[in-house]
């Protein structure tokens, strides 16, 4: 049966289990859902993840596999489409490829049990074939240049472009035209032995799930299924310098757009099991001194400086990133203002303001866990990063003023590079 | 007034102002929203305010604004987190800032009126950044003369906002202050903040409304091509429908669309996407308060006239041969299974609510399954029948 844990706070139970056969399942059952369930599968490979070793032989694969895996997996063996059957299953059923992690999620007013089965099929039958391979790439070929569309993408990337030498984040999670076309059967059945074993897996479900009849399905797939070795991800090491610090580009653009991204260590293997506890401090750190509360925002907006102000702190395996975007006026008096602000930041960070930002992120977190689908992602999204999200109240009680400051002291001696895009003079 | 006494984490408020529609402009409505988290006096300005609901565990309010017939709606959200999250006293600050701000108001800075007002221009500017929400934009206005997308952020035109004056502002108030109101609460709060949040104003009892959605007039052109620097190409076909809501035509033209664009085992998806290997996105939607069917593709600049071709073909097909039960069962449980996940979603749960009281029936999901059961197959094949894609707009570099 399931472990049951309970958290008070919260007034609420997870039901967990791992399966000898590797996979991790947690159950966030909501009462009041009478009918529909939602359940997210995470994989914890993503785009960055195309250097590794498995069963000790090392792979180098092309950019984009995860996310062309991704799309290659919904293929079943009878030559039909996954979706298919989770339509028949009343099922409603999608994926995405983020650079940590790939995900197969899906909900349903009706059976849970059906469309998990198939979910679960799906995941352990990959059918790829020359011709299916060949058929995707088409298709993924049109999802990255509708995705060039896109100019915060488009800007991001060429940021990361100019930041790393051969860290994987240089490249956009679906890869490029040119580098799917290296991508064949024989790649993604690689990469498949080794991350999308059960091992590998953690099934979230949550709303309206009868326990017992989960149980049972999932002790029965248990007894048909073996324990498999996962493959290590691996990253070169990479120095803090960047390729580039400025950039410019004429593009549509009605307002200027600008991202800065400071080149951060990233954190060690160590580091990186208690991850939660290093990259919160910074995010309150950005929004003390960068958010809309903050005067330096204010006096920006005030003074019609900029109309956007975005900053945020990311942390991959092997690169960890500090950015901001911004919509500007005034491309010049932005980056004089921003640079002298950013000389003497630990001035403006204080510790009233460290309270209030600790507030306004539980509110923020209470408000979205009362979304079903953001609570389960959540959930998963942090375990993978081992960190239990109930845990995020009392994480917000432990961090110490003292980190928000030295980060903030910190900043101005990270390698940068700026990324303008700006529209043609008339 | 509505009263859901339960044991959700958050804590939740929601406020109507119901006004007529002519005693505003849309520009006023959508910059006054702004204007009443803004500056109070020179002891509360606007940065203090976004502090205090920071600090107030990110309580400030979110205001929607919406039309409805010949009214004018004004949602005012509030959410707080539950007691076993937070003090009570701190439950009652934020019911005080609000009443503060919101209801108790006597003035609007001029300094933040001028600096939301080109915010609003700005915005009108970045629209063009995100293609598929312009070009829709950009159909819906030269194929059948609406001026802004009613399910859009209501800006209001440029020249509307480039006129608006602090008097009008004060105005707008003045009339958003003596609506009728409307008051749902959605958790647990104890007496003294139950007190608290009643006393912000005057509440009316919720009303059942009259559902009428009014014809609207088509006009300008059929074909147009606009040029957008842009990898690849958009298509928008679209038409009028023959459909009204809420009666039966309602119904059958959302299971036509679900039929024709709506899912992964639509027809589009699988002969233009799946098939022809076309297009990554395509979709069709059917906007009842419109009345209008609209195909949305993305594709190479090479393939706009061949998937045209196809979409056009596609939609002969299903008149001339009619839609499969399996078609009809599919689509009808996606719509189903839609409403029944909104009637259970946590975060909807007091819209909801409010939208049953007012709306009645309409917004009752028993009715709504019912009616999508009840439609036949000859409903929906007559909704296909009158449709005709003969409305198009094509954004791409040239």
């Amino acid at each position: 049966m399931f472990e049951k844990i309970y958290y008070k706070q919260f007034d609420e139970f997870v039901y967990h289990k791992k399966l000898h056969c590797g996979l991790d399942v947690h159950v966030l059952k909501v009462d009041s859902f009478k009918f529909s369930s939602y359940v997210q599968l995470f994989i914890p490979y993503g785009s960055n993840d195309t250097y590794y070793t498995h069963l000790d032989k090392t792979y180098v694969q092309p950019a984009g596999i995860a996310h062309f895996l991704e799309h290659m997996i919904f293929a079943m063996p009878d030559g039909s489409d996954a979706f298919e059957k989770f339509d028949e299953y009343e099922a409603d059923a999608n994926a995405m490829t983020t650079r940590h992690y790939t995900k197969y999620v899906f909900n349903t007013t009706k059976d849970l049990i059906k469309p998990l089965n198939h979910l679960l099929n799906m995941l352990d039958t990959p059918y790829f074939t020359d011709e299916n391979v060949k058929k995707e790439e088409k298709i993924i070929e049109k999802e990255l240049i509708m995705y060039m569309d896109e100019l915060e993408d488009k800007l991001y990337n060429k940021l990361l472009e100019n930041m790393y030498h051969k860290h994987p984040i240089k490249e956009d999670i679906g890869g490029t035209v040119q580098s799917i076309k290296a991508i064949k059967k024989e790649k993604l059945y690689e990469v498949y032995n080794a991350f999308y074993q059960n091992s590998n897996r953690h099934l979230i479900i949550g709303g309206a799930v009868d326990l017992e009849k989960l149980n049972e399905f999932l002790t029965q797939y248990d007894d048909k299924h073996t324990f498999s070795e996962v493959g290590k991800v691996l990253y070169e090491p990479e120095d803090l310098s960047v390729i580039k610090t400025y950039d410019e580009y004429i593009e549509d653009v009605q307002t200027t757009q600008i991202m800065i991204g400071y080149k951060l260590p990233p954190l060690n293997e160590d580091e990186l099991k208690i991850e939660k506890y290093y990259t919160l401090p910074y995010h309150i750190m950005l929004e003390i001194a960068f958010g809309k509360t903050s005067s330096f925002y204010q006096s920006l907006m005030n003074d019609g400086i900029v109309t956007y102000l975005n900053a945020s702190h990311r942390s991959y395996n092997g690169a960890r990133i500090v950015e901001f975007t911004v919509h500007t006026s005034n491309k010049n008096a932005f980056l004089k203002r921003f640079d002298d602000y950013v000389q003497g930041l630990e001035q403006d960070v204080n510790i009233e303001d460290f309270a209030m930002i600790k507030n306004s992120y539980l509110g923020v977190y209470l408000k979205n866990a009362t979304k079903i689908s953001n609570k389960i992602g959540t959930y998963g999204s942090m375990l993978i990063r081992n960190f239990d999200a109930y845990q995020y109240a009392d994480l917000l009680k432990e961090i110490k003023f003292d980190d928000i400051y030295e980060h903030a002291k910190n900043l101005r001696n990270y390698n940068r590079s700026v990324v303008v895009f700006k529209k043609a003079k008339r | 007034m509505i009263y859901l006494d339960n044991k959700r984490k958050n804590v939740e408020i929601l406020i109507t102002f119901i006004e007529n529609d002519h005693s505003d402009t849309r520009a006023y409505r959508f910059l006054r929203s702004k204007m009443l988290l803004t500056t109070l006096d020179e002891t509360l300005k606007t940065q203090e305010i976004e502090k205090k609901f920071a600090y107030l565990y990110e309580s400030m309010p979110t205001i929607y604004t919406q039309k409805y017939q010949d009214k004018h709606l004004t949602q005012i959200y509030i959410q707080m987190p539950s007691e076993n999250f937070i003090e009570r006293k701190q439950q009652g600050d934020i019911i005080d800032l609000v009443k503060r701000l919101v209801f108790m108001r006597k003035s609007f800075n001029e300094t933040d009126f001028i600096v939301e007002k080109k915010k609003l221009l700005q915005a009108i500017d970045n629209i063009k950044s995100d293609k598929f929400l312009y070009g829709e934009q950009l159909f819906l206005k030269f194929a059948f003369g609406y001026k802004n997308l009613e399910s859009m952020p209501m800006y209001g035109s440029r020249k509307a906002i480039k006129h608006m004056t602090m008097d009008g502002l004060h105005q707008s108030y003045e009339s958003l202050i003596n609506a009728q109101k409307h008051i749902v609460i959605n958790g647990y709060v104890h007496d003294s903040i139950y007190q608290k949040i009643m006393n912000l104003s005057s509440f009316q009892p919720i009303e059942k409304q009259e559902i009428i959605y009014k014809q609207r007039p088509v006009k300008v052109f059929k074909e147009k091509q606009v040029s957008l620097k842009m990898n690849q190409a958009l298509i928008y076909l679209g038409c009028h429908v023959d459909a009204k809501a809420p009666d039966r035509t309602f119904f059958a033209m959302h299971i036509a669309s679900s039929i024709i664009g709506g899912s992964s085992a639509s027809r589009l998806f699988t002969i233009i996407r799946e098939k022809y290997n076309l297009s990554y996105y395509i979709s069709s939607g059917y906007y009842h308060t419109l009345n209008t069917m609209l195909v949305v593709a993305s594709v190479e600049r090479s393939s706009v006239d061949e998937t045209i071709e196809k979409i056009e073909a596609l939609i002969e097909d299903m008149k001339q041969k009619g839609i499969t039960d399996k078609e009809l069962l599919i689509a009808k449980n996606e719509i189903k299974n839609q409403l029944i996940k909104q009637a259970e979603r946590e975060d909807k749960h007091i819209f909801l609510t409010y939208n049953l009281a007012f709306y009645g029936d309409f917004e009752n999901i028993d009715y709504k399954l019912h009616m999508i059961d009840s439609i036949s197959i000859a409903e929906v094949e007559d909704m296909i029948k009158k449709m005709k894609l003969e409305r198009r707009l094509v954004i791409k570099d040239v």
